[in-house]
């Protein structure tokens, strides 16, 4: 895809006001138009204080985690091409759907995930890509959504990703202000700040001021500048499907995730159906994403859930203003599941999984969302709680 | 992985299928292993005692009965992988939530059925090896019913979740099949 092309030296000011969290909603727009691949990965390095072969040391995906994972996709996988064998495609109303993210699109074995849900549905299918685990980082650099998009050409493109580039390998302790006195790189964060203003105007779920100013005191400028990382990785691959031509009709659908609680719980209870929620939480790295590393840091356990809180409101907030870049009034191409307070307090499965009955619930939104569904001409489809 | 473990299943099958027949033929319809699982103390000594009593190649039906429940411990592990990768299949196809919830109990529900097997396995070994001793018996029925309701209901749930995907005329109607 054709980028702008920016006088010389100003793409490096902005990709170092970027870094050092000084830059405004116009500058950041700015550069999102203009950088490439190199450019997003110099960025990381910087955020990470790592070197290339470092960040995609860390980045890499678990061995074992990533064989069980192409179990289920080459289920997946096989039932969709025996379907376009079957002539799926050819019958009028059918929708052919691709996917690319991480646990919440693929969890493997024990949880019905939100691709299950989704491909469940008798007029869908869906190729997968997604492995649990997998950071935005590799699905870039990797770059198998390009080559499957160009030979399926879906209907939609799902993407789940971020949360692992947030809390994989404790990076979460690095985007900690232990002092408390993250507030002043909130307010340097004007594109940030002018998000949560523009909300407070057009309310889409929520927004718990007190939590959120308690939360955000903790959060440093790595936390701004990877959100702001977030967003040009994000504006790069949907502008670079949108704007490539080749896809003149594909919608895309993103989702941000529901306010996780960092805890250590196992989880121990009566309930047989729930039998596999203390084993999740025994052996697959329950507590070491969210509470170990704010442990680590000296925070008041108190304060844990609020800094989730903020970092999670903001993560929704930018990808809402990413969609918003590519959508006009007349032509919404880019939705956004907004899973936010639904799944509540005791709805996780582990710190960073729903239970079953909220992934179908989120499940079912992206199910409204590709019907299109009326939603009052926004692009952004709320996920319902379950117990209003 | 489901063929494999077909083919290991079915091998595994006939050959515990062909030394049952043979303990069957040899000791009577009132000996069998399937007894022997299910009896209590006299009745299992005197399952254990008409095999040591009768000849069979170079031992007797007693070390055949050991040898088979030495196979048994494989043939386990076949059978609860496959309650797994079915209920886990079905799971994946499963719209509605309490069936679906219950698909992934018998995930959990196919290991304990396993385990109790195992169990099952162990105690009557420790039977067979002594077997010339009038005090020393486990009956290991109590096991053998767990095992065999946790099978049963796995298979019922499947089946149940199978039906009703064939029967609703929903997509993905259960491409899976015995």
């Amino acid at each position: 895809m054709k980028r702008d092309n920016l006088p010389p030296g100003r793409k490096e000011e902005l990709i170092g006001k970027v870094l050092e969290n000084r830059i405004d909603a116009a500058g950041l727009r700015e550069l999102a138009g203009a950088v490439d691949e190199h450019d997003l990965s110099r960025i990381i390095q910087r955020i990470y204080d790592l070197n290339e072969q470092q960040v995609a040391r860390i980045a890499a995906l678990d061995a074992i985690l990533g064989k069980v994972d192409a179990i289920k996709n080459a289920r997946r996988n096989n039932y969709f091409t025996r379907q376009i064998q079957k002539g799926f495609r050819q019958k009028a109303g059918n929708i052919v759907i691709l996917a690319e993210g991480d646990s919440w699109f693929n969890y493997p074995v024990l949880l019905s995930d939100v691709l299950d849900w989704v491909g469940m549905e008798p007029d869908m299918i869906v190729y997968s890509l997604a492995e649990g685990g997998d950071w935005l980082l590799n699905m870039l650099s990797a770059r198998k959504y390009v080559e499957q998009l160009s030979v399926i050409q879906p209907d939609v493109f799902l993407i789940s990703a971020g949360g692992n580039d947030l809390v994989g390998r404790s990076r979460l302790a690095a985007m900690i202000d232990a002092t408390g006195g993250g507030t002043n790189e909130y307010n340097q964060n004007t594109w940030a700040k002018a998000l949560i203003e523009i909300r407070k105007s057009k309310p889409i779920v929520d927004l718990d001021q007190s939590r959120f100013n308690n939360g955000i005191r903790y959060i440093n400028k790595d936390f701004h500048a990877l959100l702001m990382f977030f967003y040009l990785q994000y504006s790069f691959m949907i502008g670079g499907i949108l704007k490539s031509g080749k896809f003149p009709d594909i919608r895309i659908i993103t989702q941000g995730y529901d306010y996780a609680v960092p805890n250590s719980d196992k989880k121990f209870g009566p309930n047989p159906l729930r039998w596999y929620r203390p084993f999740i939480r025994m052996f697959l790295g329950h507590g070491s994403w969210l509470k170990t590393p704010l442990q680590l840091r000296g925070i008041p356990e108190k304060d844990h859930a609020d800094i989730i809180y903020a970092m999670i409101y903001l993560f929704n907030e930018m990808m809402i203003d990413v969609g918003n870049e590519f959508c006009t009034e007349s032509d919404k191409r880019v939705f956004h599941i907004d899973s936010r307070g639904s799944v509540g307090d005791s709805g996780w499965s582990d710190e960073l999984h729903p239970l079953p009955i909220h992934f179908h619930r989120t499940g079912q939104t992206f199910i409204d969302c590709i019907r299109q569904k009326p939603n009052n001409g926004s692009q952004v489809y709320v996920v319902q709680k379950l117990h209003p | 992985m489901k063929i494999i473990l077909w083919l290991l299943f079915i091998v595994l099958v006939i050959i515990t299928g062909q030394e049952a027949h043979i303990i069957q033929v040899n000791a009577g319809d009132q000996a069998t292993l399937l007894h022997l699982e299910f009896t209590d103390f006299a009745a299992g000594k005197k399952i254990l005692d008409c095999w040591r009593g009768i000849t069979y190649g170079e031992g007797t039906l007693l070390s055949l009965a050991q040898s088979n429940t030495r196979t048994d411990f494989l043939f386990l592990i076949t059978y609860t992988l496959l309650l797994i990768s079915y209920s886990n299949s079905q799971m994946q196809q499963e719209r509605n939530p309490a069936l679906n919830n219950l698909l992934r109990l018998n995930l959990f529900l196919a290991v304990l059925a396993g385990l109790c097997d195992v169990s099952e396995n162990l105690i009557l070994l420790y039977d067979m090896r002594h077997a010339g001793e009038i005090t020393r018996y486990v009956s290991s029925s109590w096991v053998s019913i767990a095992k065999w309701l946790l099978i049963g209901w796995v298979i019922l749930i499947w089946l149940i979740s199978l039906i009703r995907c064939r029967v609703m005329r929903e997509k993905r109607t259960c491409y899976v099949s015995v």
